[in-house]
């Protein structure tokens, strides 16, 4: 398996986790926002 | 149905002021300077504030006035009220007092302000393409798209620059090693060439025919040679230390399991001896219990015999004979009796109390230790046989990997065996070839092939160095991986906005081609918007093209109405209130009278503004002033 193959980004669960961070802190968001996705691309390293 | 409006100190309108605008069509004609722009501005303020820079506030507000409020009355009932403070540091502020959050949902994004009116004069269209896109990112869904897309790519341009920044330093540290490789190798190929050379010369041959066969011989042992030497590097390369790492991250689960499990042993011995502590607790309490049911009996018994002696006492009270032995009775002695007794029935009252609150709580103890017993049984109850399940598991497979490693090294030594051979065959044939040759060049062939034989190992040595050298370099590779995920983000995100984005032009365009009666107003065949750029593309009736800057003044306006009334009721389900100022004033009255009647159908609210001449007498704004249908 190709290294593009095995990187799974779960896109369902981080909309949702997208749209509750959008709902809950509105005003943070896209500082949030960075956050989050850091976290989802360095998680690809951990799995 | 209609709405009311009360505002104090917003913009011209200085003082209080009420209004109320009935559904559908209401026309506000007056001369300049009036408070025409200041009334739909105290609108936009309670309905479209989050569109509003702070920046801009203290246009809002009437000069030299430290607080204005604006507030309406929907046709429900239902309150809205914001205000305008100014502060001598920090300029205009907006509070919300009361937000009726069906506006503030149903119209705060749904409304439409066309107010710029001098950026259409200075030919900066209100329906151009920036305008649009705006939009479009102000519709939430795209925003929130917009962003994660807009974030995800600026991380993937940090990640792009570590990973060009890893490969570099990577380059530089094999760069050296390449070369080398690269010199060994042209160092080789002259040796062989040049050994070849002396073999190939027939002044050097003793046996010519022989020669031929042995060089064939050797140049496919050779080739055999290589490919074994291939399958060894494979196998040592690739195949064991895969297997290794697989070895050692199963090494790890197993040490995590086992600390798991002593983890768990060990808690099962605190639980244990905490069990003991309490069952100690529990026989203490029952005993206890035992005990202060056992003293309360025998008080009740000394309590009733007590009491007996009381009624004793009391009839004999006021006699002075005895009634069953007609002896004298010593009243005084009866009387200290009495009180005596009556005192000790009063104690044993007390201690019976006493001796019930005990008894409760010594039983409330004893239900504590009761459920504690059982929850810690319940908790010893787990047993860590799941985890010695897959620690046997791991251990399997542990052992598995073993084989398979065995079986690697079996492979490599059977073919290290093979190599050895071939290598023996090479060295007698080479022996031969060298016997073939005349005895003078016997001895630089076998220097030369010295040599080659060096080079070639060297050569080994170093690829795989190199090799190793690009596996190790786990940074740069966890880099790669944060940049294929970054890309896969950004990559998903950009096509969700762009869909969104494509079915929304696709929607504006089929109901622009349904717009005929509004087409026909500006004299148009068609308005379609190209969804990739966003620029309208204009056919006039006489089927020629145009763009928006080659249209007079009255016909921008005209098609900037359209153009934003049609984008804002295609993207929105409804827009309960649609405010124009002042922008169709460069149209003459039959046009603008029938575009506006045309959107009215389908408003509940249309505000517009219109200017008239002066004609000498001042309009003051009030509720007069605005008409229901001009």
């Amino acid at each position: 398996m190709s290294i593009e193959n095995s990187i799974f980004i779960d896109f369902e669960e981080l909309n949702q986790k997208i749209f509750k961070l959008f709902k809950e802190k509105k005003k943070s968001f896209v500082s949030n926002l960075e956050s989050l996705i850091k976290d989802v691309i360095n998680n690809v390293i951990k799995s | 149905m209609s709405l009311k409006v009360e505002l104090q100190n917003i913009g011209g309108l200085r003082g209080k002021h009420s209004f109320s605008f009935k559904e559908g069509l209401n026309m506000i004609k007056s001369p300049n300077a009036t408070g025409k722009t200041s009334l739909l501005n105290a609108l936009f303020l309670l309905i479209g504030n989050e569109q509003i820079p702070k920046s801009e506030l203290e246009d809002y507000l009437t000069d030299n006035e430290v607080a204005g409020y604006v507030q309406l009355l929907d046709s429900k009932g239902k309150k809205s009220e914001i205000r305008l403070t100014r502060d001598i540091s920090k300029g205009v502020n907006l509070t919300k007092i009361d937000i009726n959050p069906d506006l503030k949902s149903d119209l705060a994004y749904f409304v439409i302000f066309l107010r710029d009116k001098s950026k259409l004069n200075q030919g900066i269209q209100m329906a151009d393409d920036i305008m649009i896109e705006n939009w479009f990112l102000e519709m939430t869904k795209v925003n929130i798209f917009h962003s994660v897309w807009v974030t995800a790519q600026e991380l993937l341009h940090q990640i792009e620059i570590n990973v060009d920044i890893l490969t570099e330093k990577q380059q530089e540290d094999i760069e050296p090693i390449e070369k080398l490789i690269q010199e060994k190798n042209n160092s080789l190929k002259d040796n062989k060439r040049r050994k070849q050379e002396i073999i190939d010369d027939p002044t050097n041959q003793k046996n010519q025919r022989r020669i031929k066969e042995l060089t064939k011989e050797l140049k496919d042992l050779n080739g055999e040679l290589r490919e074994l030497k291939y399958k060894i590097l494979d196998r040592k390369d690739k195949q064991e230390p895969e297997y290794k790492k697989k070895y050692q991250d199963i090494k790890t689960q197993i040490n995590l399991l086992q600390e798991e499990l002593k983890n768990i042993e060990s808690k099962r011995e605190v639980l244990l001896i905490e069990k003991k502590e309490w069952e100690k607790k529990l026989i203490s309490k029952s005993n206890e219990i035992k005990v202060i049911k056992k003293k309360n009996t025998e008080q009740g018994e000394t309590k009733r015999e007590v009491t007996n002696e009381i009624n004793r006492l009391e009839k004999l009270k006021d006699r002075s004979v005895c009634p069953l032995c007609d002896s004298e009775i010593n009243k005084q002695g009866n009387k200290e009796l009495l009180e005596k007794n009556k005192l000790q029935l009063k104690k044993l009252t007390d201690d019976e109390v006493k001796f019930e609150t005990k008894l409760k709580t010594s039983k409330n103890e004893m239900k504590i230790a009761q459920d504690k017993i059982k929850e810690i049984e319940q908790e010893i109850k787990y047993s860590p046989e799941a985890i010695e399940d897959d620690i046997n598991a791991n251990n399997n497979k542990l052992k598995e990997i073993e084989k398979l490693l065995n079986q690697i090294k079996n492979e490599e030594l059977e073919l290290e065996h093979k190599t050895n051979k071939i290598e023996q065959n090479i060295f007698t044939k080479e022996k031969e070839l060298k016997n073939c040759l005349n005895p003078e060049v016997q001895e630089e062939i076998e220097r030369i092939s010295y040599v080659i034989s060096d080079e070639e190992t060297e050569i080994a040595h170093l690829q795989l160095k190199k090799t190793s050298y690009l596996k190790n370099n786990l940074e740069l590779s966890k880099m790669k991986k944060r940049l294929i995920a970054a890309e896969k983000i950004t990559s998903y995100y950009r096509n969700r906005v762009e869909t969104i984005r494509k079915n929304m032009v696709k929607k504006i365009n089929n109901k622009l081609e349904k717009s005929f009666k509004l087409l026909k107003l500006a004299e148009l065949e068609r308005i379609t918007l190209d969804p990739d750029h966003f620029k309208l593309d204009i056919q006039r009736i006489d089927k020629t093209y145009t763009s928006l800057e080659k249209m007079s003044g009255a016909e921008r306006a005209l098609i900037s109405l359209i153009i934003s009334y049609i984008v804002k009721s295609t993207l929105l389900p409804k827009i309960p209130i649609f405010l124009i100022d002042e922008v169709t004033s460069e149209m003459d009255d039959t046009r603008f009278e029938d575009t506006i009647n045309s959107i009215s159908n389908e408003i509940p609210y249309l505000i517009v503004s219109r200017h008239i001449p002066f004609k000498g007498e001042k309009t003051i704004i009030s509720s007069k002033d605005i008409m229901n249908n001009f």
